[in-house]
């Protein structure tokens, strides 16, 4: 063992060393949830209060009053979530509490659907929060999954023109917690599409999560850009090579099915995809 | 050594480049929170340690060198090598050759680091490791090349008293006779012999074992380092051999290194493909003569170290490949001119060589001035006793350096064959260490095999040599290897003056944080960050990280992201 | 300050006077709100209203709201009220002090035009304590003392008024100043909430031991909110000169026959007594104001004398019978010394259909005829 200290780190990542969350929760072995959720409380720090509905979050994080988080944690009730937020966004203001972020935590895909449209009502009431959606593209499963990749949400959320919306991987936290601390700073519905690894429905070994993340953004299946009041776009992470979505679906066991006509299909569709997500970044 | 230990990877899958891998359907098993692995830092050895016959910790020199502590890698690498600025310059760095980095972007530049630290360390204040307390015991040692002064800087360091005896009017055996000043500078030799020296250390030169002193007269010390090296030049067997205007190359280099003067034509003929022949070729361009190397094999099974051909080559040198030395042309007792034949490369035999078979009528002359022959040197051991068992080669060895009379060692080229600087300073370190338990009594058997091998011991037993694909290469962005400078051509070959400049120190952090400290931790954090159970935290004012396993939920994550493989699993009984 | 009020101004105007801090609602209460935005507006007290499309949004804003900290208030009714369901536990068992003011309305396939008690009713078993109010008066005093009874044993509750019947009559009501209000509710001071400064989670999915713990504590809780509320409406009544009691007893002085209900039907109910008493019939008469937690100690000593007592319900629970009858009965019989009145069991005017005071006079007739009950529920006024 090393014991002359570094001083001169050769980080990969250059992140802040201040750590809300804490250990002791119960999320399963190499989920993202935990990693996002820490992560951005690094971007968001204390001052956050979490709204998580039912989802794969809601009995992860705590027992009783307690939270891994140390943040507060309210649990809404299924397809509720975006009500709470109001609530609990008007309370604080009541008290005069304005710099207080209330964040919509969902956290799995089964939510991406179900509070889509509390959210759109939220934004609607031009509602001050941010919108956490976890995507572990849970709908791609059994059959041909060519439009299921789409990043659709951040798209939609963006068309309507909030103020703020973006994706995130837990394969690249600096790039992470610099969109909290981004969406932090900025006023009205914010949107943050996560991309969450999840070993048992991707039937990939836990210890290779971080790794499929990271590859989704590479293979550009997943692209990392972000979207200010609807129209300024900015791809953040740009792949250095291309790699083909093969190496992303391959090693997943629930892809196994997947004939080589279909991986081509997607390859194309992700390359369409990546095409105009460039256009409308050089706009 | 190449194999990892059984749980050195994840349970489920071992890392590859995400390229090639694909896990077996649904590899994860339910980790239940009560059996699950457990993540545990374990430090492995890096290939660059493994590869440095010298035995230096080039991993942990490097480290220290990229945080700017360079008096303390420096210090690192005396602890095992008197000689870093000598193997800095001429060592072919074995170290680099099986550097990681090679796959990505090219090695990292050990021998600049090293080269870089030797000239800091030249520049600063003395502070050399204290030697320990005297001890009685005293030692011989015969040839002042690197190993024998390795083998004394050691045992001096240890507290024994050691006496090299050299035939020669100066120390450093083939340092400074067979290494040309423009590759090494006197200077650099000389202060690192005056650092032995400082030890306590005695050298007498111009004593020939043998001659001046006989074996049996040395039976008064304790034991006996004999590493005299291969300074014998070979006969090459052509009519015309005795003529005048023949040298031996080692004789060139030997007076040109002792500053004697050498009459020789304008142009000569130098035979042979090994590093003799380059410095030799090189020497003779710098005292205005015009060189031609003429080699019997094909380019590639050069012996030569390939940056020095190179170097001969852009200097003008012009060398000829495939050219079998048939005959000396003699004219009134004078070389005049050589006659060829040229080879050709047969078809491939069983064992899949190709060798050298003549073309018939191929012959060919040249007109010279001068002929130096640099084939192969020899051991020169006729003053060996007969209980010292030796054949042409050498003296014969067990376990590294014991020789077949008790109490005598031997070690350097004369015992391990012919090889590298860092070579024979690593058998003067093994022989040392073998003196040092024979001095204290203990059995022969005692002695680790391995101090038999090419390798020092790895520094740590039980975990494997980290390669390539143990890394998680993702981490690393390609940056280019600090570039090589030479002086310009038509400046450098006027004279003996190094032939490679320094570098800054700008350059060598640079250089050292391109390390990937294979195997070795170096807090890049990536474990923490990418920790789901925030289970990782850093030791409050100390080196590394602790691992809490009571919230660790054997995810893996850590042991994959690691870049560097520094992390391992271990099964929790 | 008395004035001429509708039954939901009068709900506006006791939410303001509890100086409520966000007001969560939905498009069906919005007369009840906007009087409330004009009040709120015109004070500048800067309580915030969220408008969602639906009353479980409501509600959900709501619990949210008061896992903050905050006063919060929401109105449902009915078809309204029902969505919340899965909302009313989750307030409960968060122990938050949230009241909703339900407009009762009857529980009919074709919409929520009708009175009923059904959709309060149905939900008495969610934790939350349930006040069932007479006239416009009673509501505006009824939710000042909820949130004061809510606040102090950190439950939910719900204040009913019925629908059309009641909600849309205009009567004199007398409005208190703020300054007495403020005496009587001091302001909402929560020691769990969501705070930033003292992180906790809310709500959470726990283990079932941990839960079952949570509804042991809530039946606790319900047993204080007794007293609570009992000592709140006594106080309420030293102040404003205005009391209601758990339960009101009309002219049970030596009365033989009983009758018991709650609700609008009361005041009906009260003529008839009336009237009997006028003929020399020793009737009287038995409102249950507080559904939940049931006051069954209270009930039992007023109809300890009682030699018959007719409950007479505005719902039923299909396939049992009368929601209140069953409540009654069960209270006079659970614990000794048993009473042996004997208990008659009545459903009317269901789904708003008219209680007129024949409909009671013939209850009253049922009951003097015969000397013990039936088995089956005896519906009166209904079509065959």
């Amino acid at each position: 063992m090393r014991h002359v200290l570094p001083r001169s780190q050769v980080q990969n990542f250059k992140i802040p060393k201040m750590e809300i969350m804490g250990s002791g929760h119960s999320i399963c072995p190499g989920c993202g949830i935990s990693l996002s959720l820490r992560y951005a409380l690094k971007g968001l720090g204390r001052k956050t209060i979490l709204v998580v509905p039912a989802c794969c979050c809601s009995n992860a994080d705590g027992s009783l009053l307690y939270t891994a988080a140390n943040v507060p944690v309210f649990y809404a009730a299924y397809g509720t979530a975006a009500f709470a937020v109001s609530g609990i966004r008007a309370a604080l203001d009541f008290q005069g509490k304005t710099d207080v972020q209330v964040v919509l935590w969902a956290a799995d895909s089964n939510n991406r659907n179900f509070e889509f449209w509390t959210m759109n009502g939220a934004d609607r009431r031009e509602e001050n929060f941010i919108c956490v959606c976890c995507d572990d593209q849970a709908a791609i499963k059994a059959r041909f999954p060519k439009s299921d990749f789409r990043g659709g949400l951040v798209e939609i959320m963006a068309a309507r023109g909030i103020s703020y919306a973006a994706t995130a991987s837990v394969a690249y936290p600096d790039d992470f917690i610099d969109k909290f601390h981004k969406a932090k700073r900025i006023n009205g519905t914010r949107l943050i599409h996560i991309h969450l690894p999840c070993p048992p429905l991707w039937k990939i070994s836990a210890n290779l999560s971080i790794q499929m993340a990271r590859l989704a953004v590479q293979t550009r299946l997943f692209p990392l850009y972000e979207v200010e009041n609807g129209e300024k776009y900015t791809v953040n992470v740009i792949p250095d090579r291309g790699f083909p979505v093969e190496e992303f679906l391959r090693p997943q066991g629930r892809f196994q099915h997947l004939t080589n006509m279909q991986t081509e299909v997607i390859q194309k569709d992700v390359e369409r995809n990546w095409k105009s997500l460039l256009n409308r970044a050089a706009e | 050594m190449t194999q990892k230990t059984e749980q050195s990877r994840s349970p489920s899958e071992p890392y590859s480049s995400p390229h090639a891998q694909v896990p077996e359907r649904h590899a994860s098993g339910p980790n239940t929170p009560f059996q699950h692995p457990e993540p545990y830092f374990n430090d492995k050895t890096s290939p660059c340690n493994m590869g440095c016959p010298a035995g230096e910790d080039i991993v942990e020199a490097i480290y220290l060198t990229a945080e700017g502590r360079f008096q303390e890698a420096w210090e690192l690498i005396l602890q095992e090598n008197p000689f870093p600025g000598v193997c800095g310059r001429v060592c072919p760095h074995p170290c680099e050759s099986e550097c990681n980095r090679r796959e990505l972007d090219g090695a990292i530049c050990i021998h600049a680091v090293e080269r870089f630290l030797a000239d800091y360390g030249r520049s600063i204040p003395r502070s050399r490791p204290k030697s320990r307390p005297q001890r009685s015991k005293q030692v011989a040692i015969v040839g002042s090349g690197p190993a024998g002064l390795s083998c004394a800087y050691h045992l001096a360091l240890m507290g024994y008293g050691a006496t090299v005896f050299e035939a020669l009017p100066k120390a450093g055996g083939m340092l400074r006779v067979g290494i040309p000043r423009y590759r090494l500078p006197r200077a650099v030799l000389d202060q690192e012999i005056a650092d032995i020296r400082a030890l306590g250390v005695e050298i007498r030169t111009n004593t020939l074992v043998g001659r001046d002193i006989t074996l049996d007269q040395l039976r008064g010390f304790d034991a006996l380092f004999i590493a005299t090296g291969f300074h014998r030049g070979q006969k090459m067997d052509v009519p015309g051999e005795e003529a005048r205007g023949v040298f031996s190359g080692l004789e060139i280099l030997k007076r040109v290194s002792l500053g004697e003067k050498i009459r020789i034509g304008e142009q000569v003929a130098v035979i042979g493909g090994g590093n003799t022949a380059v410095h030799v070729a090189r020497c003779l361009l710098r005292l205005g003569c015009r060189p031609t190397i003429l080699y019997r094999r094909s380019r590639g099974e050069m012996t030569a170290i390939d940056k020095e051909i190179n170097g001969a080559q852009e200097e003008g040198i012009e060398i000829i490949c495939l050219a079998a030395l048939t005959q000396i042309l003699v004219r009134g007792g004078w070389a005049k001119g050589v006659e060829f034949v040229k080879m050709r490369l047969s078809r491939p035999d069983e064992s899949g060589r190709r060798r050298q078979v003549p073309k018939k009528g191929s012959n060919f002359w040249l007109k010279v001035d001068g002929v130096v022959s640099a084939i192969e040197e020899l051991a020169d051991i006729e003053f060996l006793p007969d209980d010292i068992k030796s054949e042409s080669q050498g003296i014969l060895v067990e376990r590294g350096c014991f020789t077949s009379r008790k109490g005598v060692f031997a070690g350097g080229d004369v015992a391990t064959g012919r090889a590298t600087v860092a070579h024979a300073i690593g058998s003067g370190n093994k022989a040392a260490l073998a003196i040092e338990r024979y001095l204290k009594g203990e059995d022969f058997f005692s002695i680790p095999e391995s101090l038999g091998t090419d390798q020092i011991l790895p520094r740590k037993a039980d975990s494997g040599v980290v390669r390539f694909n143990d890394l998680n290469p993702v981490y690393f962005k390609k940056e280019l290897p600090v570039p090589l400078r030479a002086r310009p051509v038509k400046t450098r070959v006027k004279g003996f003056k190094e032939v490679y400049s320094g570098y800054k120190a700008e350059e060598i952090v640079t250089e050292a944080q391109r390390c990937f400290s294979c195997g070795v931790c170096n807090m890049c954090d990536n474990c923490l960050i990418f920790c789901p159970c925030i289970a990782i935290s850093r030791r409050r004012g100390k080196f590394g990280y602790k691992i809490d396993v009571t919230s660790c939920d054997g995810c893996g994550i850590c042991v994959q992201e690691c870049p560097r493989d520094a992390l391992s699993f271990r099964k929790v009984p | 300050m008395k004035k001429m009020l509708t039954e939901k101004e009068a709900v506006s105007w006791g939410a303001y006077r509890s100086r409520v801090q966000v007001i969560a609602a939905s498009t069906p209460e919005d007369l009840i709100v906007e009087e409330l935005a004009t009040l709120c507006t015109e004070d500048k007290r800067g309580a915030k209203f969220v408008m969602v499309r639906s009353e479980q949004a409501a509600l959900a804003v709501g619990v949210g709201a008061s896992a903050t900290g905050s006063r919060v208030f929401t109105v449902a009714s009915a078809h309204s009220l029902v969505p919340m369901h899965e909302l009313l536990y989750k307030a409960s068992l968060s122990r938050l002090p949230v009241v909703v003011v339900d407009i009762n309305r009857a529980m009919v396939p074709g919409g929520l035009t009708w009175t009923g008690q059904i959709d309060s009713l149905a939900h008495r078993d969610t934790g939350w304590f349930q006040f069932h109010c007479e006239s416009s008066q009673e509501v505006m005093d009824t939710i000042i003392q909820a949130y004061r009874i809510s606040e102090q044993v950190l439950l939910p509750g719900i204040v009913v008024l019925a629908a059309s019947a009641a909600s849309h009559a205009v009567k004199p009501v007398d409005i208190p100043n703020q300054k007495s209000v403020d005496r009587y509710l001091k302001p909402c001071r929560l020691i769990n909430k969501l705070d930033v400064n003292d992180p906790h989670s809310f709500a959470v999915l726990d283990t079932p031991e941990n839960c079952y713990e949570s509804y042991y504590k809530m039946q606790k809780a319900m047993g204080k909110a007794l007293q609570v509320a009992e000592k709140a409406d006594d106080d309420y009544g030293k102040l404003f000169g205005r009391g209601y009691g758990l339960v009101e007893k009309y002219r049970c002085q030596g009365a033989e026959t009983i009758l018991v209900t709650y609700g609008t039907i009361t005041g009906t109910v009260r003529e008839v007594v009336d009237q009997q008493r006028a003929r020399g019939k020793k009737v009287g008469l038995l409102k249950v104001r507080l559904f939940r937690p049931f006051p069954a100690r209270l009930i039992r000593s007023a109809l300890s004398k009682a030699r018959k007592v007719a409950v007479i319900d505005g719902e039923v629970s299909p396939g049992s019978g009368g929601i209140l009858h069953q409540e009654v009965t069960s209270s006079l019989f659970k614990v000794k010394p048993r009473l042996k009145a004997a208990v008659f069991g009545f459903v009317v005017g269901l789904s708003g259909d008219d209680i007129a005071p024949d409909i009671i006079q013939k209850v009253v007739d049922y009951t003097t005829k015969r000397q013990e009950p039936e088995e089956k529920v005896i519906w009166l006024g209904v079509k065959r």
